[in-house]
């Protein structure tokens, strides 16, 4: 039969020496089951043995489609035999011509029966290793192999060049099996072992180093639907995709998935995945995305587990903070969650922490212990409560006690369902009310009323590193409201301290978690009493009672910009007013020095504490300069201290205007060190 | 009735136009001012020196008298551009902090200063991938701060419209108080200073 369909023309039969030693056929074109043989001579050699030989020799095979991009030339075939219903060749040998492979030569062979023609090269050199391929043509069906072992990938990327992806160094072994009807695959698999594979996109976003891969891809056609499954694992190696760094050397990386493929639609249905970074966290879940202008996520049901937060967050949470306001921020402890997406959107949310700590590098939040259980839905009548505990959280240098949050989260709000106490720095801070509101294309609303009661300012002093306090601050926080990025009190803040109050009023803030946070704020002094207050500076000692404000105070970062002062005895006062040497030359030095010339040095000398009538100190602060006033106004200067009594002592300061950053080195002098001596 | 309308017309057409130029050499100098601090070198700092003697105590009051006195002169001879606003203090604050987190990066030639005076990943293909990252944004965020510093710099003076002159004046003061061995970008081509 396939002798019909042979187009031949017998050039000659060839005698040769020896007598029909051998003869040979020269046919133009075969041309069968899709294969085409041009230039083919058939000869039949060792004529005088009783086994002939049959030899083949092709100028060019083309193989069936869609395998057709393989061309075989220059084919010898030693071993072939021609039969009615079947040519076959069992060894041969040809140089190989395709737009992607290219090999000197392979060894192959093919049998073409009436129906089903296979084909088989081995011997195959690809990028330094050697190749397998085999097909089989059924009738409409075909099927192919491809066997590679150790493929340098660095090889394939200069025989392949592509833009994409840049392999420098690696090894692939590969398996792939791809069968189908006429031009169109219905059945793959894929099982390839990466083994140090580097490589990376132009723009460096997608990156690995040294990876070791083990994957298999399974997927099959039917009815409009791919079906597939597969299994990769990253047993060592890093891999980079902007801004993840995974380096998986000792901790594998694993993902399974199974999913199906709409072709029409567009549609991926992930029945199930799993991605599991072991001693750090696993993600599984089921999903279903729709690729019509984008990725639409219709439907996602993820779960999220981890024993350790600790690698969860310097992989997979650090580099997303990174140059945020909350960049340093890390976490400890264990937690599961589950996440429900509904079209686009977060349906629900559970989150059940236990034993977590956050730790900030920029020291300005730490908890320790928490736990809890947060529950939330975007339904508006959702009413399941999330409760929330800690041991010990830390807002800067504030360190507050243990508590427990109940609260209501659904839709944009947030609200506290008790009213807790959580112990602060001897005392206690009481949350009446804290509500917490997203707006759209704003800033969230925060309101917060509650009290502070018997704060102890000797803490407080201490956890800001402030010269010692004492006495204690209590008073109700009005109402706390932050909104547009700004912090502010409605009402005031009263600090009772040294016998005396302390009043805050318009106090706001903004920025409190920038490089640069501001701070408004205006306080009333009264009456506090000059000798606790003293007592506790290494100022020196002074009685009598002080009162004054400091108003429109302003600080960026913690450092005053701007204010205007006013400290001093209070014109109503009738309490002992005295004051000690130590405090007097101190007073001198803030003044701006040579304040103590109005009395002689050795004078001063034998008197332990001076008399007063009235002491008193302002400033201005403007642009980084410092305009100071006394009690009263003298020829020379300003009174910072009026004489009463006997020893009568008067300080005057001279210079009116003194650099802000001056002033504060001369005070830092006075509380760092108790060694001026007045000779 | 008719003589004060005629003067109102005068009045009218009396158009006084004032322009004001932008400030090249002031910016020059601001621009210098701000690079400098925000690519000082932190200096380790010496402690005061606690329990001065009397004569030490008269010395800096002395100085102190003396810089109070400079000081007030240069406040009222004043600079032509104003560079001291809440803003340009937060973006100078952001970029000081940063700059040590920034200058391994320059050193290693993982970035450069490009014609316009902002920073580009040179080649980012090229930065190991557990920092790729980090240089990618440092990048970003300190150039969206410069972006900032122009912009802020010309509200404070007034003049909005100021910021692109502003920015090109610093991008010529980024290339020169670039340190050697920093890469700089220029007609496309880098090189290394």
């Amino acid at each position: 039969m396939i002798r019909r369909l042979l187009a031949v023309i017998i050039v000659g039969i060839v005698p040769v020496a020896h007598a029909f030693d051998a003869v040979s056929l020269d046919i133009e074109a075969v041309a069968t089951q899709g294969w085409s043989l041009q230039g083919a001579t058939i000869a039949l050699t060792e004529l005088a043995k009783n086994q002939q030989q049959l030899a083949l020799t092709v100028k060019t095979v083309v193989l069936p489609k869609p395998l057709d991009d393989l061309s075989l030339v220059n084919l010898r075939c030693t071993s072939f035999t021609w039969t009615a219903k079947q040519m076959a060749c069992n060894k041969g040998r040809a140089e190989l011509h395709s737009t992607y492979w290219q090999s000197p030569s392979t060894n192959f062979s093919f049998q073409i029966d009436q129906k089903r023609s296979t084909f088989k090269l081995t011997e195959l050199s690809l990028a330094g290793t050697k190749l397998a391929v085999e097909g089989v043509v059924d009738g409409d069906r075909w099927q192919l192999q491809i066997k590679a072992k150790q493929v340098d990938v660095a090889v394939l990327n200069r025989l392949f060049p592509q833009q994409f992806f840049a392999l420098t160094a690696g090894k692939i072994d590969l398996n792939l099996n791809v069968s189908g009807i006429r031009e169109i695959p219905e059945k793959f698999t894929i099982t390839a072992h990466l083994e140090g594979l580097t490589g990376q996109t132009a723009n460096g976003k997608i990156a690995t180093e040294g990876l070791m891969l083990k994957a298999n891809l399974e997927a099959s056609y039917q009815n409009g639907f791919w079906q597939g499954q597969s299994k990769a694992k990253i047993n060592g190696g890093a891999i980079y995709m902007e801004p993840l760094y995974l380096d998986a050397n000792g901790q594998s990386i694993q993902l399974d998935a199974q999913a199906n493929w709409d072709v029409v639609n567009q549609r991926l249905d992930i029945k199930s995945a799993r991605y599991q970074h072991a001693n750090v966290a696993s993600l599984s879940g089921n999903a279903a995305l729709q690729f019509k202008d984008g990725i639409n996520i219709q439907r996602a049901d993820l779960n999220l587990h981890s024993e350790n937060l600790v690698p969860v967050s310097t992989i997979y949470l650090t580099p997303f903070l990174a140059q945020t306001a909350w960049e340093g921020i890390t976490l400890s402890g264990k937690a599961r969650a589950n996440i429900a997406i509904n079209d686009q959107a977060l349906e629900t949310l559970t989150a059940v922490f236990d034993g977590v700590s956050v730790n900030d590098s920029a020291g300005r939040l730490h908890v320790d212990e928490g736990s809890g259980t947060i529950n939330w839905a975007s339904n508006a009548l959702f009413n399941e409560p999330s409760t929330l505990a800690w041991q010990q959280l830390q807002i800067y240098a504030l360190p507050m006690g243990p508590a427990k949050l109940a609260f209501l989260t659904q839709a944009s709000n947030f609200s506290l369902l008790n009213k807790p106490r959580i112990p602060f720095l001897n005392g206690t801070i009481a949350i009446n009310q804290f509500s917490w509101q997203a707006q759209p294309q704003q800033e969230p609303k925060v309101v917060f009323t509650g009290s502070l009661d018997q704060v102890s300012l000797e803490q407080l002093s201490k956890a800001l590193n402030w010269t010692p306090l004492s006495g204690s601050i209590s008073g109700q926080i009005p109402k706390v409201e932050y909104s547009n990025k700004t912090l502010s009190l409605a009402g005031e803040l009263l600090i009772h301290v040294f016998d005396g109050v302390v009043k805050i009023s318009n106090l706001a803030s903004s920025g409190l978690f920038t490089a640069l946070p501001k701070f408004h704020a205006d306080l009333e002094i009264d009456n506090l009493d000059m000798e606790q207050l003293t007592g506790k500076f290494e100022f020196g000692g002074i009685t009598g009672k002080l009162s004054g404000y400091v108003r429109q105070l302003y600080l960026e970062n913690w450092q005053p910009i701007s204010f205007y002062a006013w400290l001093g005895t209070p014109d109503d006062d009738n309490s002992k007013h005295r004051i000690s040497q130590k405090a007097v030359k101190n007073i001198a030095n803030i003044g701006g020095g040579a304040a103590a010339d109005a009395l002689s040095r050795s004078f001063l000398s034998f008197f332990e504490t001076f008399g007063y009538a009235k002491l008193g100190l302002g400033c201005y602060l403007h642009e980084g300069v410092c305009q100071l006033m006394g009690v009263e106004a003298t020829p020379s200067g300003y009174a910072i201290i009026t004489g009463g009594g006997l020893p009568r002592i008067d300080v005057i300061g001279y210079n009116p205007r003194v650099d802000w950053a001056v002033l504060m080195e001369r005070l830092k002098r006075i509380t760092t060190s108790d060694e001026v001596i007045i000779k | 009735m008719k003589k004060l309308s005629i003067l109102g017309a005068l009045w009218l057409t009396a158009c006084v136009t004032i322009n004001i130029y932008f400030p090249a050499a002031a910016a020059e100098k601001a621009a210098d001012e701000i690079i400098k601090e925000i690519q000082k070198v932190e200096p380790q700092k010496s402690e005061p020196k606690a329990g001065l003697s009397d004569w030490q105590i008269a010395t800096y009051q002395a100085l102190d008298k003396a810089i109070n006195l400079v000081m007030s002169s240069a406040h009222a001879d004043g600079a032509d551009l104003n560079i001291d606003s809440a803003e340009i203090r937060q973006a100078r604050a952001s970029m000081e902090a940063r700059f040590s987190t920034l200058l391994p990066h320059y050193q290693a030639g993982y970035i450069g200063i490009q014609a316009d005076g902002s920073l580009a990943v040179r080649d980012p293909a090229s930065v190991p991938l557990q920092i790729r990252n980090q240089v990618s944004k440092l990048v970003s965020a300190e150039n969206q701060d410069r972006q900032a510093l122009y912009q802020a710099i010309a509200n404070a003076n007034g003049h909005p419209e100021w910021a692109a002159q502003i920015k090109s004046t610093f991008a010529a003061r980024w290339v020169s108080n670039a340190q050697s061995g920093w890469w700089i970008q220029s007609s496309g081509s880098w090189k290394q200073k």
